[in-house]
């Protein structure tokens, strides 16, 4: 490059030394020093753009971005072929995580220092960030072709290639790497994962063969490492391969070494041709005969005996869950209910299950016995208090509130001070729609063991739930660091999503969206950070030989929108937008309550002789738009919600709930077609669930005929295919008929039938909606709710007043339909409570 | 002794759910007695004292101050005031206190409460505690302890039997010792600390709470 430097760039030699130091003070962030040194060559030579730059990157750093941006852009301009200035611009925007302005500038300043490393790693990384799999393989070849002594480029390389897709290049580069090798010392274990690398390469190529010869040789040499690791490979390439008997035989030297892992029985279920996801019924007995033989091999595995009930029925599944609940009971495992749970989608299974615990509880009341068994002493009482405990579970499960509170309070009698017990009979209320009720039983729970993490964490849960956010955030506050902020910043900090869910939520029922949508964002931003940190781990894997961990860091970040955390508040951020579209309004709502509020607090707070500021939004002090207002208050919320949702395009599909909101965006934005395809994703995952038949009501009500010909054509073929528009109230009322007395199936109805015939329809709405308090409909808190909700606005307020209080005779426990001021005054209940605890 | 603290927690957020009857299973004569038991115990801590207020709330008809419980947490008393564990259940639990005999370096100790759940009774699990406070007593240097001694309600003849079992006897009978219930006579139940004692620890396989 020295070979034609303009002249303006060039400095004395005393000046060149000078800009030397500055480099140099940077790097050790003597800032100060840095401009002062900067300053004294621009006094002689103004116009000397890498100083400028410099400069600049120097006040950038020290917090004073805009100008020192501006001195950067400067230094550019003056010194268009200086690879330092675009250097200098790219740390700039690299530190503002522009990754693909970043790249940019170094890619032009490689143009003027072709053989930079330094710049060429940093553009290496930044390649992969973005993806550019192709330049990324050609920067690495030059990084290699540089400095050839340096293992780690060699196998740089061979990542490079396989990212690309060019399994063969990276195979050559690696064998030619590994030819290269001399003196391999024992237990290296760099070379360890190039080899695990190479079979993996090889195995991705389809030349399995090869793959386990390498696999196997490499073992044999002891070069590779990870044992477990390589009996995994070895065993799925043999299954690959169809070396079943191989197979076989190693999937079961793997269960030796763990018989509680549910993948290896899996797999080793798939060498003998059988499944264990829903199996056929010809093939039950040979795998409860495998898996029989699995439970006399090794007794004290849990797993293959629960298999066994998965696959067991009838009188088989009686004999073998039998002696497995009492073996849970006897050791008194708080989770045996969850664990059982999911053998409930069986009617026939579920029933058994109550059966036996209901005979074991009566024998260990009158004899305190095991049926079946006669052994000379007694149970232990916690036997029976595990029982007890178990049954409240089950019943509250099932709906059955009254059942499940007998069985919990005579477990409180029993055993008063057990948190586990206090904690259930919350749940039990919370399910049977008292919220209140439910948070103070958790903290009653919560006072029994100070130092017990989770249930802290429960207990304020329970009081988001109950819209006690203060006084959750003063319980979160125990176990956050003591000198945060606040509970909620040091949560937000520490990434904790279910915080921010819990909290968004909580704001978002009583209708404070600011604040909720700001929770919800947060959780979005989250993700941006998660999608930031794989940066700094290619460099950190090149260096410590642990790149196959970073391609399959790589392959989750691919996937990342696609996590049930980012789809959720994903799916309730848009749907604030929807709600900021259909009434514009609700975005000043904001402003009273904050002014609201304000007024109310500030009596209190002197009256505390608090500084004012800590009761109001715990969680957010610091911030200047703690209500959210700068969000609310979007020209444009259905883009706002589109952004968001569509960056989970193509990595969900099982999330129904998504693409209800997707359609109902899409919907709103006249984008029919994009609405039909949510809709049939929808449909195509739960047909007849109550929100896709809203849907297809919604859809088919619409009047496409202002679209362009040709998508109105389409929309109106696609739409009658879904519902007949000419008769869409026999739709909804066959929709009813093939769920009869179930109550999201009775909302769903009275929804469709509020969108086809508009206010006309309210009479039968209401009358509608009055089949969910009959005796034969299954009692459901939520729905009745819900419907409660509906009512109100389609019939107005002496009805809904009428219809809340038929629920209260219905639901006599359920406090959420108690009138909102009664709701308050729970609420303040449970603020008391916790308070009393200071 | 009600504080405003007991007050609030004695007042149930949920009448309703609380009042949805235990549908009871009556105990044949065949009822089986189980085996005795094996017992754990925790220093009492102040994330742990919620526990032992439960325990004492349930057992005993009357109700003791904050101001017993944060006596209960001091460091010299930790070897007596213990919170027991029986499979892991929290099922009993003891507070003592130090009485000092005047211009003496000895005194006796005061078992102020000592509970266990009316459903883990009769599995030695009282026993095996009484027998650890015997055991602390007897190896207790400063003060060093000559007598335990303990109140028991003229009512309550069980508590009175399992005493006299541990080799307790009456020394006094108080009248009018409780305040607040009936009846209020009390018994005052005494017995020497042995050297023995300090040899004989049962199921004392100590265990702090797993955090």
């Amino acid at each position: 490059m020295s070979t034609n430097v303009p002249p303006k760039r060039v400095l004395p030699q005393k000046e060149a030394a000078l800009f030397r130091t500055v480099l140099q003070m940077y790097e050790t962030k003597l800032y100060k020093k840095g401009i002062k040194t900067a300053d004294t060559i621009l006094k002689k030579f103004p116009e000397h753009g890498e100083t400028l730059s410099m400069k600049g990157l120097i006040l950038h750093s020290m917090d004073r971005r805009e100008e020192g941006l501006e001195l950067i852009k400067k230094g550019v301009r003056l010194d268009l072929t200086s690879h330092i200035v675009w250097h200098v611009y790219g740390i700039a925007h690299k530190s503002e995580k522009n990754y693909e302005e970043t790249l940019k500038c170094y890619l032009q300043a490689l143009k003027f220092d072709k053989e930079n490393l330094n710049i060429l790693r940093e553009a290496a990384q930044l390649q992969l960030q973005l993806r550019h799999y192709e330049a990324h393989v050609e920067t690495r070849n030059t990084l290699l072709r540089l400095r050839p002594q340096l293992r780690q480029n060699w196998f740089a390389l061979a990542i490079a290639y396989y990212l690309n897709g060019d399994d063969a290049r990276a195979l050559a580069v690696l064998q030619q790497f590994e030819g290269s090798l001399k003196n391999i010392a024992d237990g290296d274990a760099e070379l360890s994962d190039v080899f695990l690398f190479h079979v993996k390469v090889l195995e991705s190529q389809g030349d399995n063969a090869a793959a386990l010869a390498l696999l196997e040789e490499k073992r044999d040499e002891r070069r590779i490492l990870d044992r477990v690791g390589t009996r995994l490979i070895r065993a799925r390439i043999l299954t690959k391969l169809g070396r079943l008997e191989d197979a076989r035989e190693s999937w079961q030297s793997l269960l030796r070494r763990n018989p509680d892992s549910y993948d290896h029985y899996r797999d080793y279920f798939a060498s003998e041709g059988l499944t264990l996801d829903d199996p056929p019924r010809e093939a039950k007995p040979r795998l409860l005969e495998a898996l029989d033989r699995f439970v006399t091999l090794y007794p004290r595995a849990s797993v293959p005996q629960r298999l066994a009930l998965d696959v067991a029925e009838g009188e088989a599944f009686r004999n073998r869950v039998s002696p497995y609940l009492v073996s849970g009971l006897r050791r008194g495992s708080p989770s045996l209910f969850s664990d059982i749970k999911s053998l409930y989608q069986d009617d026939s299974k579920r029933a058994i299950v109550e059966d036996i615990l209901m005979r074991l509880r009566e024998n260990l009341a009158s004899s305190n016995t095991v049926p079946g068994e006669s052994q000379g002493k007694g149970e232990a009482p916690t036997t029976y208090l595990w029982t007890l405990y178990f049954l409240s579970q089950h019943f509250s499960y099932l709906g059955r509130s009254d059942k499940a509170l007998a069985m919990i309070n005579e477990a409180l009698e029993h055993t008063p001070a057990l948190p586990e017990i206090l904690m259930t009979k919350a749940r039990i209320l919370k399910r049977a729609g008292d919220p209140y009720g439910a948070a103070q039983w958790m903290e009653k729970a919560r006072r029994l063991d100070g130092q017990d993490r989770f249930l802290n964490g429960k207990c304020a849960k329970y009081l988001m739930r109950s819209g006690n956010i203060d006084a959750a955030n003063k319980r979160l506050g125990l176990f956050t660091k003591k000198d945060a902020v606040s509970p909620g910043a040091d949560l937000e900090d520490m990434q904790s999503l279910a915080y921010l869910q819990q909290e968004g939520d909580a704001w978002f029922r009583q209708g404070r969206l600011g604040r909720a949508l700001k929770r919800y964002r947060s959780i979005l931003k989250i993700f941006d950070d998660f999608e930031d940190d794989q940066f700094d781990f290619y460099a950190y894997s090149l260096r410590k030989f642990t790149f196959n961990a970073y391609l399959e860091l790589l392959a989750f970040e691919d996937r990342l929108r696609g996590h049930p955390a980012y789809i959720t508040a994903a799916t309730a951020a848009a749907k604030i937008y929807i709600k900021l579209h259909d009434d514009p309004e609700l975005a000043h709502e904001g402003d009273q309550a904050a002014k609201h509020n304000r007024k109310k607090k500030r009596p209190e707070a002197a009256a505390n002789g608090n500084n004012g500021k800590a009761p109001e939004g715990a969680a957010m002090s610091s911030d200047v738009d703690g209500e959210g207002q700068t969000l609310l208050s979007t020209k444009e919320p259905l883009r706002e919600a589109q952004t968001i949702l569509s960056r989970s395009d193509g990595l969900t599909r099982h999330h129904l709930d998504f693409w209800i909101v997707v359609f109902d965006v899409a919907l709103r934005r006249g984008k029919y077609l994009q609405a039909m395809r949510a809709l049939q994703t929808a449909k195509s995952l739960q047909s007849d669930h109550p929100e896709v038949h809203v849907r297809v009501v919604e859809m088919t009500c619409r009047d496409f005929s202002a679209c362009e010909a040709h998508v109105a054509h389409t929309i109106d073929r696609v739409a009658s295919e879904l519902a007949p528009r000419q008769s869409l109230e026999r739709y909804n009322a066959e929709y009813l008929q093939r769920h009869p007395n179930s109550p999201s199936a009775i909302l769903a109805a009275a929804r469709a039938l509020r969108l086809i015939k508009g206010t006309d329809g309210s009479e039968e709405v209401r009358s509608l909606l009055s089949q969910l308090l009959h005796s034969e409909c299954v009692p459901d808190v939520e729905t009745s709710s819900a419907a409660l909700t509906l009512i109100g606005e389609v019939c107005g307020q002496s009805i809904q007043e009428e219809f809340r209080n038929s629920c209260r005779t219905r639901f006599p426990l359920a406090s959420i339909f108690l009138r909102p001021e009664e709701q308050g005054g729970r609420r303040r209940d449970v603020d008391m409570l916790v308070d009393s605890a200071e | 002794m009600m504080t405003s603290d007991t007050l609030t927690t004695h007042l149930s957020p949920t009448p309703a759910a609380d009042a949805v009857p235990i549908q009871r299973v009556a105990r044949s004569p065949e009822w089986k007695q189980p085996g005795p038991a094996r017992i754990t115990t925790a220093s009492l801590t102040k994330n742990n004292i919620g526990t032992v207020k439960r325990i004492n709330q349930v057992v005993f008809p009357i109700s003791y101050s904050a101001k017993f419980y944060d006596e209960s947490l001091a460091p010299d008393l930790d070897e007596f005031n213990r919170l027991v564990y029986y499979n892991d259940v929290p099922v009993a639990c003891v507070c003592c206190r130090f009485d000092k005999t005047p211009g003496s370096d000895s005194a006796k100790l005061y078992i102020a409460t000592m509970a266990v759940l009316a459903a883990y009774r009769s599995l030695t699990i009282g026993k095996q505690t009484l027998a650890l406070v015997l055991h602390a007593a007897a190896s207790h240097k400063a003060p060093r302890i000559s007598h335990v001694y303990v109140h028991v309600q003229v009512s309550n003849t069980d508590a009175r039997k399992f005493y006299e079992r541990e080799g307790f006897t009456v020394a006094a009978e108080v009248k009018g010792y409780y305040k607040k219930i009936a009846p209020a006579d009390a018994w005052l139940m005494e017995r020497a600390v042995t050297p023995e004692d300090a040899g004989h620890k049962e199921g004392s396989a100590d265990r702090p709470i797993a955090v």
